[in-house]
């Protein structure tokens, strides 16, 4: 299964990547909305993880983009961002998130997640 | 929760953004009076920097970056001009930060010694803000107290409110028993049990259990309890049996009103129970069908979800049935259908069979506990019927509904006549295929071994014998490699399936009309190569309904109906699957291509003299063309016909167009039915040996020197009356300077030429030798090597080396750039070293 | 006991009169999840007990 980290920290993406080492996941990683999108549309990823306050393009906005994209709306996606305020969750599904996590999460987390959307045909973990 | 290697890259990275924030808020101080500074950077320093100190634990430092945060952002949003005060506070937490840097370099995470100091930068920072100034307890708010999720709402409102009659703090603690405590008599239960003024408290083990199954794996004489309890009073002042042991672990917290009420957001998640968050994710489906934006993508994605969870977490029912809820969601616009497959994951029933299910609920494997209570999340529209009633138990009916007769069978003793069917899974099937590849890579070494025994062991006989042996492994070995990929073959049909939903979709929103005519959907290619296929094919038909059919007034004019005709057919070629998208529109205009070519300087007039036809219409799939000036709705997309092209070439094919100007377009792919094994020729050039895919060699042939003439500056020959021209790939791969190697074997025989064709041309490629044909698993260039086009895959030999195979069709476009205008060709130390390197 | 409940297969435990459990005790039932036939009669006990033996709290 590929995924797409989509922060503007690297180390988030390096820790995000740490989080799900082992199970069988081949990442990508974009500094911003706008690379996410060029990079999706190069070939579409089977997961998301979008942070929202991001130069050039925001996680929002890049979300929108996706939904509108017949060849990559159906893509699972999580909002992952350090705001915990009502309204950035509620923006976050309004712009088309399947679901919103609130930086910093344990490892393991996020892992039960990137394990429950895996794609049917892989076998991540159990 | 970091370990001290990503605490270490954490600080480096902590450091970069103090760097930046400090840069820009002297560029801030530095902005006249009366304009406006530009804060974006700076804010965005501090807002990441806080997001990196929540992951190294860094509470106290969070807490006053956050206030800066806010501060800034007030000063952004127009509320507030940054002051001197202000700027300097602001530097003051920088400084804090930094200092917390430090210590994270050495892999620790920031300690209390940063607390009474960030709570007062966060406190002068609030004032700045004209906030209430938070007590004492904001700066511990973001300390984690997760586990209150534990306890429900109401308990921690009556906490909430006893503690407000009492007027002393609540103190939640965490309490680890050293491992050993056993052996030193202690009982940890008793121990909190004990604990003054406990009034709330849950054990739970401190890592997983071990498998159920495997005796022997738990050891019971080690203690792997962990305890959260809530107390009146400072529990350290009277704990039970003495003070806690230098191995146990006491954390305590007094709790505010705000954490008591969940209300400061700032706990994190430690559960790692999969139901718990496999239900949180359910119901936020529903919240994602509460909103319409982009209703159709909305639906897709959430089906998508839907059918991940189903499948991962094994629930009952058929991941159908959700495809088909989705759709009816689409079409009558409202969630209501997707809301009861929902309803029914939550609850444990079976998603698609609600009517006549044959799987009682508690019979489901691993279904979660059903449960009364609504989700808390309530989307805007509920199905009235499936979803609220309660998880019913049904005695096994004979399946009589409609919706249950579509479920898959479920008994393979199913026989009406047709074979039982077994389901396998890709990944098995995939193994089987690695493993049919490393025989005939084995295989491959056999040839070589005879050569050794004729050669080295002088045993012609056994060379012999060895040769008869290869033939039958490699007869075994191909009839078993042909049976596995017998068995990943799907129809195209799995990739044509969306495609007329999305033309009339389309069709609709330009105004135009269309009809799409499907062919040949049963025609069979290996999997991978369907789906690597349905993309490129998706903007293709994009790019039809886009750009070549015309509206229907034009079109009417033109003397066509007005519904315009897309043809999408399929066929088998040999050992090739063909794809055509034809269309009746108004085809490429090759005077415009070759305008907007020399306009954007693809290619220069006396270039143009010399092009054929079919080398302009190449050029619509070069990087940067398109053909329509202005950007239309649909191919905002930002992608081009060249990105559809390297699709094509990524699933092995091959793209070629055909237009007649005025009558229509039509698109050929060509594509291998199996990615699996490749025959490759292999050849020598510059002491290093190539392949070359067997399926673009047309001949080999020598040539005497003098029947080799030059043509405006191009070497060509006549080959069976027709002017082949020539290209040498040591020129072409960029290594003229490498010593030609005596050909001792045949000194007068000429040059060798390999005669190919690709993208509809033929020209020969000369090269220093030819060897023997090889059926190899040619593997995709990775890493660094991607970027260099001329090589389309490494193959491993039977004799351990890796073979770098040449794509044809690119070297050919690399002979036609013109010299000064080509992309190097990799240099061979780049490129990984010579073409053919030992495996180790 | 944790033999016994390795040896069992689906041994059940009957809780009514437990009024203390003893840390070793009770991570071998949290580790084991043995069937409980009947819950602790005291309501103290059985509101922290039969969570974690349950395994409800991960």
């Amino acid at each position: 299964m590929r995924i797409l980290i989509v922060d503007d920290s690297p180390m988030v993406r390096r820790f995000y990547r740490a989080s799900m080492e082992g199970d069988d996941l081949v990442f990508e990683e974009a500094a911003n909305g706008l690379e996410a999108l060029e990079k999706s549309l190069r070939r579409p990823f089977d997961l998301l993880l979008v942070d929202i306050n991001m130069p050039l393009m925001d996680g929002f906005c890049f979300m929108r983009e996706v939904r509108q994209r017949e060849e990559l709306c159906h893509t699972p996606a999580i909002i992952i961002s350090t705001e915990a305020e009502q309204q950035d969750v509620e923006g976050a599904f309004q712009a088309g998130a399947n679901f919103y996590l609130t930086k910093p999460m344990r490892p393991e987390v996020l892992r039960v997640y990137a394990r429950l959307l895996a794609k049917e045909e892989d076998h991540v973990g159990q | 929760m970091l370990d001290s290697d990503l605490l270490h890259s954490s600080s480096l990275e902590i450091q970069e953004l103090l760097e930046s924030a400090s840069n820009a808020l002297l560029a801030v101080e530095d902005t006249t009076a009366g304009e406006q500074p530009d804060v974006d950077e700076l804010f965005r320093a501090l807002h990441t920097m806080k997001g990196l100190l929540g992951w190294c634990e860094a509470p106290a430092l969070v807490q006053a970056t956050h206030a800066a945060e806010d501060l800034v952002d007030a000063c952004r949003a127009g509320e507030l001009v940054l002051t001197t005060p202000m700027i300097d506070l602001i530097f003051e937490t920088l400084d804090e930060v930094s200092r917390g840097a430090e210590v994270l370099l050495t892999g620790a995470a920031p300690g209390e010694e940063f607390t009474p100091r960030c709570a007062d930068l966060t406190k002068r920072l609030r004032a700045q803000l004209g906030e209430e100034v938070p007590e004492v307890a904001a700066a511990a708010a973001e300390v984690t107290v997760w586990w209150f999720e534990l306890l429900d709402e109401e308990r921690r409102e009556a906490f909430a409110d006893e503690q407000e009659e009492r007027g002393e703090p609540l103190w939640a603690g965490r309490y680890v028993p050293a491992a050993e405590c056993f052996f030193s008599g202690e009982d940890p239960v008793a121990t909190v049990r004990a604990v003054p003024g406990l009034c709330w408290f849950a054990v739970s083990p401190r890592s997983p259990w071990p498998d159920q199954e495997e005796v022997g794996a738990f050891d019971p004489y080690t203690c792997n309890l962990q305890f959260h309890f809530l107390t009146w009073g400072d529990p350290r002042d009277a704990w039970p049996g003495g003070p806690v042991s230098a191995e146990a672990t006491l954390e305590l917290h007094a709790l505010t009103r705000d954490e008591l009420l969940c209300t400061s957001g700032a706990w994190t998640e430690e559960t790692v129970d999969r139901d718990v968050h496999m239900r949180r994710l359910l119901e936020a489906q529903l919240v994602v069908l509460s909103h319409a934006e982009s209703w159709p993508g909305r639906v897709a994605s959430v089906a998508v979800t839907l059918k991940r969870i189903l499948h991962n977490a094994d629930l009952p029912g058929r991941p159908e049935a959700i495809d088909e809820a989705a759709t009816d969601a689409i079409e009558a616009g409202d969630g209501a259908p997707m809301v009861a497959v929902i309803r029914a994951m939550l609850n444990g029933r079976p998603v698609g069979l609600d009517e006549a299910s044959d799987v009682a609920p508690d019979e489901a494997p691993h279904a979660p506990p059903p449960t009364e209570e609504a989700p808390s999340v309530i989307p805007i529209t509920a199905a009235p019927s499936a979803a609220s009633e309660p998880p019913q138990k049904l005695a096994p009916v004979p399946s009589a509904s409609p919706r249950g007769s579509k479920a898959a069978p479920r008994s393979p003793s199913g026989g009406n006549g047709h074979s039982p069917v077994l389901k396998v899974e890709q990944a098995r099937i995939d193994q089987l295929m690695d493993i049919v590849g490393e025989l005939v890579v084995a295989k491959n070494s056999l040839p070589y071994l005879a050569e050794r025994a004729e050669g080295e062991f002088q045993s012609r006989k056994m060379a012999r014998e060895i040769k008869a042996q290869h033939a039958i492994i490699n007869r075994i070995a191909e009839d078993l490699q042909n049976a596995v990929m017998r068995v990943r073959m799907v129809p195209m049909s799995n990739a044509f399936g969306r495609f007329p939903r999305m033309v009339r979709d389309i069709a609709h929103r330009l105004g135009k009309q269309a009809r799409l005519v499907m062919q040949g959907e049963d025609t069979e290619a290996d999997k991978n190569i369907v789906e690597g296929i349905t993309d490129p094919l998706v903007h293709l038909i994009r790019n039809s309904l886009d750009h070549g059919l015309e509206t229907p007034e034009v079109r009417l004019a033109a003397g066509k109906p007005a519904e315009g005709r897309i043809l999408l057919k399929a066929t088998h070629i040999d050992d090739q699957v063909v794809l055509e998208i034809s269309d009746d529109g108004a085809g490429i205009d090759l005077e415009v291509v070759a305008r907007k070519a020399l306009a954007k300087e693809m290619i220069t007039e006396a270039e143009l003299q010399s092009m054929s036809e079919a080398q302009v219409m190449r050029l619509l799939f070069a990087p940067g063309f398109s053909t329509n000036s202005e950007v239309s709705e649909l191919s905002g997309r930002g992608v081009g016909m060249d990105v559809v092209n390297t699709m094509v070439m990524r699933a092995s094919g091959e793209l070629e167009v055909d237009s007649v100007k005025g009558e229509g377009t039509t698109i050929r792919i060509t594509l291998p039915l199996s990615m699996a094994v490749t025959q490759v020729l292999l050849i020598e050039t510059a002491n290093e040996t190539f392949g070359v895919p067997l399926s673009v060699v047309r001949e080999t042939v020598r040539v005497p020197p003098d029947e080799i003439h030059v043509i405006k500056h191009q070497e060509a020959m006549i080959l069976r009356d027709r002017l082949l021209p020539l290209y040498r790939l040591r020129k072409v791969l960029g290594m003229e300077e490498c010593a030609v190697e005596d050909d001792g074997a045949h000194p007068n025989a000429g040059e060798a030429v390999l005669v190919v064709e690709a993208g509809g041309q033929t020209f020969g490629l000369i090269v220093d030798r030819f060897h023997a044909g090889l059926d190899l698993i040619v593997k995709p260039m990775q890493g660094v090597m991607s970027s260099y086009p001329l090589y389309s895959g490494t193959a491993l030999l039977g004799d351990g080396r890796v073979l770098l195979v040449l794509n044809i069709k690119e070297l050919l476009h690399a002979c036609h750039v013109p010299q000064d205008r080509r992309h190097p060709a990799p240099s061979r130390r780049a490129g990984g070293g010579r073409g053919l390197a030992s495996v180790a | 006991m944790l033999q016994w409940l390795e040896e069992g297969g689906r041994r059940k435990i009957n809780l009514k009169e437990c009024e203390r459990v003893h840390g070793a005790v009770l991570q071998v039932l949290m580790a084991k999840r043995p069937t409980i036939s009947v819950e602790p009669s005291d309501e103290e006990v059985r509101a922290w007990l039969m969570p974690a033996i349950q395994g409800a709290a991960g």
